[in-house]
């Protein structure tokens, strides 16, 4: 397990050192390290989170009235908000039982907080990572009181463990929306408007907000690898043919329903009105058109100069030529002149130099085939791989997980021939 | 011009912050650590505190801390400036007195030495916004005038005529300084503020008069007087 950094706030010290005590013994009972800051006032509380912002603490325990006349523990919830200084956190307050915050901030502020503070808290901070705790009654018999407290800080322990079961999500999740149907001029379309299903990847890494984004870089490829077992490992090739399940359950149903049929009629197409010779004719040029494509995608593939949305469009053209792939890719080799390079076996580099550069190249070193020589080189379906994570990580980076994008570059890690994800440990994905 | 400093007029800080051309707010203070308002001689205290209120707007935006930005902040006033200005300060800043140490807060007089100015930039110690709109949270004076505006909303003059009498008594002996709370003109209004009050703690409004005149209390004190923003 990695080490819990925990932040105590309280301002009664002989609570604060119970509170110490109560919090270490129940999360090392569940196998955690521990680092604990204590704080017993507004100030230092929040001078605290605020050097945290490098360093989020994993838990806080608030108490709201901390003996200050105007500021509460609802301030430092807010600087906890503001500079991402913690994940989870438990306001363990008597404020809305006892008459102490009256003697502390007098009897209008302090009705003020007893008569909002569950609303104010949970308008400063996510919901579904903060506590309201009652305190035990001041006035029940010493060791009633500790034995409830103890059971408290257990409960929350546990709820901690839950919650945190959320804190990495990372998971494919279904966005559908309308889009205008492309009408060829001259054309009427049956409807203006088809659904149109997208994945999308929710992620929150850290403390960050949740979002989600389209998978244009390979999310997909990602997600399979971070769902797999510990020890478990993927090959460069499996990894290129890593497709989501729900988009074969979708071919497979599209295909038992005419799918010619089908991709005109999500083109705007009346399919069912036209005489035969107009769809063959229609199907010759949507094939030019498309074959016409592969063979450009491809030339910009060989050349590594394939954008994230080319090389969906690619594997797209792919599916949807279906059979006629294999003719498609002859073709380019064909043209290309390409073939022999393709099917025989791989050429040993020209000079030592172009060796070396490899083994100084970003994320090189690791390749998965070696030829007579013994020296090392990567296969078609490795580079390709590198390449897809590659832009996996600028693309998180481009969409503000930058720390995601770092922590994938530590921990995904190239074996030789396979590829496997090796967190630290503590980390775990909801995917 | 001191290294390492940055200057902004008042015209320029009254005017607000600007977003970039993408619309994004550059966060161009986020190094800011202490600020010198230098106060014109012919500001009077409600005048200082909207350039206090226009900083931190500035800074609320071109940080990425916002309002929990820590600033040591230092009002230079003219020489002439009275005691009675740096009351006014005091009061907007719902404290007895300026105390560096404990407000984030210095005042220095242009007749002081240098050797002074640098002592007070050395002990202010940088605070952010949320200590101060908790005093004012906390500040009775913005609590009565609180009061007395949403009783300004109801068409009962009985409540207004409690509310302003609660406003008298909590300012009872330094009417004067209600200005720091109008809008400007804050000295005009904070007259008006003043008769008005005056005529309904005496009986002197018919319910006629309250409904017509009811909104102008409005007109006269800035909203975030009451509730600091």
């Amino acid at each position: 397990m990695s080490t819990l950094r925990i932040l105590i706030v309280e301002d009664d010290q002989g609570l604060l050192h119970k509170l110490v005590e109560l919090y270490r013994s129940t999360f090392s009972q569940r196998g955690y390290d521990l680092a604990i800051d204590q704080a017993d006032t507004v100030d230092v509380a929040r001078q605290l989170a605020r050097a945290a912002r490098a360093q989020p603490y994993d838990f806080a325990s608030l108490d709201v009235n901390l003996g200050d006349q105007t500021m509460t523990g609802l301030d430092v919830l807010d600087t906890l908000k503001r500079f991402r200084a913690a994940w989870m956190v438990t306001l363990l307050t008597g404020v809305e039982t006892d008459a102490s915050a009256e003697h502390t901030m007098g009897a209008e502020k302090a009705q003020g907080i007893r008569k909002r503070l569950r609303q104010t808290a949970y308008g400063r901070f996510p919901a579904e990572r903060l506590l309201v705790v009652e305190k035990p009654a001041r006035t029940l018999p010493e060791a009633e009181a500790a034995r409830l407290l103890a059971d408290r800080v257990g409960q929350i322990a546990l709820l901690y463990e839950e919650i945190g079961k959320l804190r990495y999500i990372f998971r494919p999740i279904e966005v559908v929306s309308l889009q205008r149907v492309p009408v060829p001029k001259g054309q009427k379309a049956k409807r203006k408007f088809i659904e149109a299903a997208a994945l999308h990847w929710q992620i929150r890494f850290d403390c960050g907000e949740l979002r989600t984004l389209p998978d244009k870089a390979g999310l997909r490829t990602l997600h399979h690898l971070l769902a797999l077992d510990r020890g478990e490992s993927l090959t460069p090739e499996q990894a290129m043919a890593i497709e989501p399940r729900q988009e074969r359950q979708e071919e497979a149903v599209s295909a038992d329903a005419d799918p010619v049929a089908q991709f005109f009629e999500d083109q705007g197409i009346a399919w069912h009105d036209l005489a035969l010779e107009d769809r063959e004719k229609l199907i010759a040029a949507a094939l030019s058109l498309r074959f016409k494509r592969f063979v450009e995608l491809r030339g910009f593939q060989d050349g590594d100069d394939l954008s994230a949305e080319e090389g969906d469009e690619l594997e797209r053209l792919r599916r949807e030529l279906g059979p006629l792939s294999t003719a498609a890719e002859t073709a380019y080799e064909r043209i290309s002149g390409g073939g022999t390079e393709h099917s025989g076996e791989p050429q040993p580099p020209a000079t030592s130099s172009l060796v070396q550069d490899g083994l100084h190249a970003t994320g090189g070193g690791n390749y998965d085939k070696a030829d007579k020589d013994r020296r090392g080189h990567d296969s078609t379906e490795a580079r390709g791989f590198r390449k897809r994570m590659e832009r996996v990580r600028d693309y998180l980076r481009e969409n503000g997980f930058a720390a995601f994008a770092t922590h994938l570059e530590s921990h995904l890690m190239s074996t030789g021939a396979n590829w496997s994800y090796n967190p630290p440990e503590g980390v775990e994905w909801t995917t | 011009m001191v290294l390492g400093s940055g200057m902004i007029s008042l015209d320029a800080l009254r005017g607000g912050s600007l977003a970039d051309a993408g619309g994004v707010n550059p966060r161009v203070l986020e190094d800011l650590r202490r600020v010198l308002l230098v106060v014109p001689s012919h500001f009077a205290a409600a005048d200082t505190l909207r350039c206090h209120k226009s900083v931190w707007e500035w800074v609320s935006t071109l940080s990425s801390a916002g309002d929990q930005h820590e600033l040591a902040f230092i009002f230079v006033l003219p020489p002439e400036a009275s005691s009675a200005d740096e009351g006014g300060l005091a009061l907007g800043l719902s404290v007895d007195f300026i105390s560096p140490l404990s407000t984030g807060h210095a005042v220095w007089r242009q007749s002081g030495s240098l050797d002074e100015l640098l002592a007070l930039l050395n002990q202010t110690r940088p605070m952010d916004l949320l200590p101060l709109k908790a005093r004012r949270a906390a500040d009775a004076k913005r609590n009565a005038l609180a009061q007395l505006r949403a009783a300004s909303l109801q068409d009962d003059p009985s409540l207004a005529v409690r509310a302003a009498k609660t406003v008298l008594d909590v300012f009872a002996g330094m009417e004067h300084s209600l200005d720091i709370y109008c809008c400007p003109p804050s000295h005009q209004h904070g007259n008006h503020l003043r008769t008005w009050l005056r005529a309904l703690v005496t009986g002197n409004v018919t319910p006629q008069q309250w409904m017509s005149t009811k909104q102008q209390f409005n007109d006269w004190v800035a909203g975030s007087a009451q509730r600091e923003t």
